[in-house]
């Protein structure tokens, strides 16, 4: 009789299964997919490496989602769960380096290189040629005659 | 089982291969012994080393692939590479398919340029020539030191396997089979201008002389480089089967950022040819180019990254490209400080509104790019090795750092090409602006108003696609009007227009390059912001809707291939009656699974399948909608195209012909 009843279950479960399978059926996508990928996105795979959560078709990162998903659930917030994930698996499962004593410097050295780069520029377009070329010296009054003296020969 | 003799041909490349080694040293030393002991007749001999090298090489190359075609089962590398059940396409293409044999084929291309260098340099540069293929010859005999004794595909295997594992399934597609070669032709293409840097610092040699050509070869490397990175990224859109077709992925950085260099190169390297200024500058980023290349060889080939390219893990290896990185970086960059201001520039002076301004605002931006890149890439493996905490620099910090530096690229884009060398009218560089500001701007408040709130950087990055696109065009219609007014007898529209493209195929084969960029920029916008995806179970019957498209889930079919087995799940898009085949194949070499999408394209959007695993007679199916994806394969052929008219017209060079027979004569006072 035990093993009836835990029959019945499934069977219960299956029956409109079943029925939805022989009718065409739209299938929705759970409202809150929308909030789980963009979790997912931002968690690195911790196998897979290259990938994210989102994209990734490794069995840990499906229980990942799954994992969201369930928090979503719960109705805990997007920043909740990040935390309780980089609590879990440390700052590796962020794939946006967070702005502290480690990840700071990659948030600050672009800005940084830039303003860098466009000062030096900047000072190289500003240069005059000026002190580096050597001053012509002046002309001898002889020197002052002659061209008066080309010029006026001129016609 | 094969012959005695065809079982051990491979040993006939081997030998080759130690040959080659051979020459090349004698390639790279000839020239030395020459100069020590003046006898200038025998650097000659360096040059008949090129070809030999190369044709030694190419008998080493055939080789394996012939002991692939053959299922010779006693070379451990096609043993690992190949079985009896791989497509005869793959067996081939397998040459590449693994570590040691990707290394051979750097190593092969690299000799194939070496070749190419002495041919092109016999008549046009022959004074210089011996010293280009010393340095030439350094690179090759460095990495014939790797491929024969620290990664030899020429291994033999005792007792021999019945059957060899199999060909990574991941690479068995025919993107896979072109993009490594397309990628190393890039990549080894670059180690010619900076043999031509290396030699021209030594020699001191005068700029004129060697910057036409080394612009060419930069420029072939270049679009062999950006079909490699395309073809790249069409590979893992194709075959990876994760809706996406770049990933920030460090292997895939490692190919940019020697892209980026190399671009802002091919830029500032018109200002030297123009304006006989920048010559140190345009000699560090050669050297840079390359160095980034190694670097991307290293980054791929150590293994310190585990991902999807990264198939080998040998930890000898590693050491030794990042030595001999290191060498090679260390070497020149010391040359370079001692002897780079061997030439003086002839002016010293620009204007801030001048087209040599703006190319080197471009070298900023570019040279930037490149460095957040690096630091990305390699910020994670710097914090990993020095303190023990790992953390990661994935696509959202890449996408938030680099689009921005996209835009700015695409401002200088629009503006540069317009303004004219040495110094610019304001008032006319405004008047050429205003309509092309105006269209943009309306482009993109337009975008705002037809697809409602987006993020900032899509009707921007429209505004600006617009803009440029309107400058490139204008300035070309103002040049057919200009040639039609000064031409005494009045020329046909089209004729016109024909005739003065191909005057001047080097600027607007630049431009059509710039046209393919914004078609690139246009599908990176579309399918960067408005990509949609739904991963649903479904069982037969079921329906699912994305973006409007709706994909009705058939049921799946198996197939036995012949060296794998498929499960194809069949989604009819009842849209329009198409039908996706997305497949799930299971390797009988190595039984590894792999997914493969099935995609439904029109130029305007993708409709994306995936087949996951099935569950209480359900299946896993991912569905994406990615517009404009097309736009970025169609982009890159507008690029290559755009590369090839360039290359087509000659620009004429100082040839030192005069010089000929006199190798070590006439340097730079």
């Amino acid at each position: 009789m035990r093993h009836g009843r835990a029959l019945l279950v499934p069977v219960l479960v299956l029956i409109p299964l079943l029925a939805f399978a022989a009718a065409p059926t739209v299938v929705h996508e759970n409202v809150l997919r929308k909030r789980e990928i963009a979790i997912a996105q931002q968690l690195r795979c911790t196998v897979c490496q290259g990938e994210s959560v989102a994209e990734s078709n490794a069995g840990i990162a499906r229980d990942m989602r799954r994992l969201i998903r369930q928090k979503l659930a719960a109705g805990e917030s997007s920043q909740q769960i990040m935390n309780y994930f980089v609590h879990r698996y440390g700052d590796f499962i962020l794939l946006k380096p967070r702005f502290d004593a480690l990840g700071s410097f990659l948030w600050i050295a672009p800005i940084v290189l830039f303003v860098v780069l466009s000062g030096v520029a900047y000072g190289f377009l500003r240069r005059r040629p000026a002190s580096k070329r050597p001053v012509a010296p002046a002309l001898s009054p002889e020197d002052v005659a002659r061209v008066q003296a080309a010029r006026r020969d001129e016609p | 089982m094969p012959s005695d003799v065809s079982l051990n041909l491979i040993e006939l490349g081997h030998f080759c291969a130690y040959l080659a080694f051979a020459v090349a040293i004698v390639q790279m030393t000839a020239p030395i012994i020459a100069r020590i002991t003046h006898r200038p007749a025998l650097a000659e001999i360096s040059v008949n080393a090129s070809v030999l090298v190369f044709l030694l090489t190419t008998i080493g190359a055939l080789t394996i692939v012939y002991s692939f075609v053959t299922s010779n089962f006693s070379v451990r590398y096609v043993a690992e590479n190949s079985n009896l059940q791989l497509p005869l396409f793959y067996k081939i293409t397998a040459l590449w398919g693994g570590h040691e044999g990707s290394l051979y084929l750097w190593t092969w291309i690299l000799t194939l340029f070496n070749m190419a260098i002495g041919l092109h340099g016999r008549q046009r540069y022959p004074d210089r020539l011996p010293t280009i293929l010393a340095v030439h010859g350094c690179l090759i005999v460095g990495f014939f030191g790797l491929v024969l004794f620290l990664s030899s595909p020429f291994t033999r295997l005792f007792p021999v396997p019945l059957n060899g594992n199999d060909l990574d399934p991941l690479l068995q597609d025919p993107g896979m089979a072109i993009h490594p070669p397309m990628l190393y032709l890039g990549y080894v293409g670059f180690s010619v201008p900076y043999a031509f840097a290396m030699a021209a610092l030594l020699t001191k040699w005068r700029s004129e002389f060697w910057i036409g050509h080394v612009r060419r070869w930069a420029l072939i490397a270049w679009g062999f480089l950006t079909a490699g990175i395309i073809l790249g990224a069409w590979w893992s859109y194709y075959v990876l089967g994760w809706g996406g077709y770049w990933g920030w992925d460090p292997v895939e950085n490692a190919s940019f950022m020697p892209w980026l260099v190399g671009t802002a190169l091919i830029h500032s390297i018109t200002v030297q040819e123009r304006r006989q200024m920048l010559h140190a500058w345009n000699i560090f980023l050669v050297i840079t180019t390359f160095a980034l290349s190694l670097l991307g060889t290293f980054l791929v080939r150590s293994g310190i990254l585990s991902s999807v390219h990264a198939f080998a893990i040998s930890p000898a290896q590693g050491t030794y490209i990042l030595i001999f990185m290191m060498i090679v970086l260390v070497v020149s960059f010391a040359i370079f400080l001692v002897k780079g201001r061997y030439q003086q520039a002839r002016e010293e002076w620009i204007s801030p509104l001048s087209r040599e301004s703006l190319f080197i605002w471009n070298n900023v931006v570019f040279t930037a790019a490149a460095t957040c890149v690096l630091l990305g890439t390699l910020y994670p493996l710097a914090i990993e090795a020095m303190t023990s905490q790992r953390i990661s620099v994935g696509p959202p910090y890449f996408n938030l750092v680099m689009v921005p530096i996209f835009l700015v690229m695409l401002v200088l884009m629009g503006v540069g090409p317009l303004v004219p060398w040495r110094k610019a009218n304001f008032n006319k560089l405004r008047g050429r602006l205003i309509v092309p500001v105006i269209l943009g701007l309306v482009m993109g408040i337009a975008m705002r108003l037809w697809f409602g709130p987006v993020r900032w950087t899509g009707p921007v990055a429209v505004a600006l696609v617009s803009f440029v696109a309107t400058t490139i065009i204008a300035s070309f219609v103002r040049a057919v009007r200009l040639r039609r007014q000064q031409q005494a007898k009045r020329e046909g529209v089209f004729a016109a227009a024909w005739s003065t493209f191909s005057g001047n195929r080097r600027l607007y084969g630049g431009m059509v390059v710039h046209m393919g960029i914004l078609v690139i920029a246009l599908g990176l916008t579309g399918s960067g912001l408005f990509q949609e995806s739904k991963l649903v179970m479904m069982a037969p019957g079921n329906i699912v809707q994305v973006a409007g498209y709706r994909l009705r889930f058939d049921g799946v079919m198996h197939f036995h291939h012949a060296n794998y087995f498929a499960t194809q799940g069949r989604l009819r898009l009842l849209n329009d009656g198409a039908l996706l085949t997305p497949e799930r194949r299971v390797f009988s070499g190595n039984q590894m699974g792999i997914s493969r999408p099935s995609i439904n394209s029109n130029p305007l959007r993708d409709v994306y399948a995936v087949i996951g695993t099935s569950h209480d007679g359900k299946w896993a199916v991912h569905v994406y909608v990615n517009p404009l994806v097309n736009f970025l394969w169609f982009g890159g052929l507008i690029v290559l195209c755009g590369v090839g008219l360039s290359l087509s017209y000659r620009f004429r060079t100082a040839r030192s012909r005069v010089d000929a027979g006199a190798p070590w004569s006439a340097p730079v006072k």
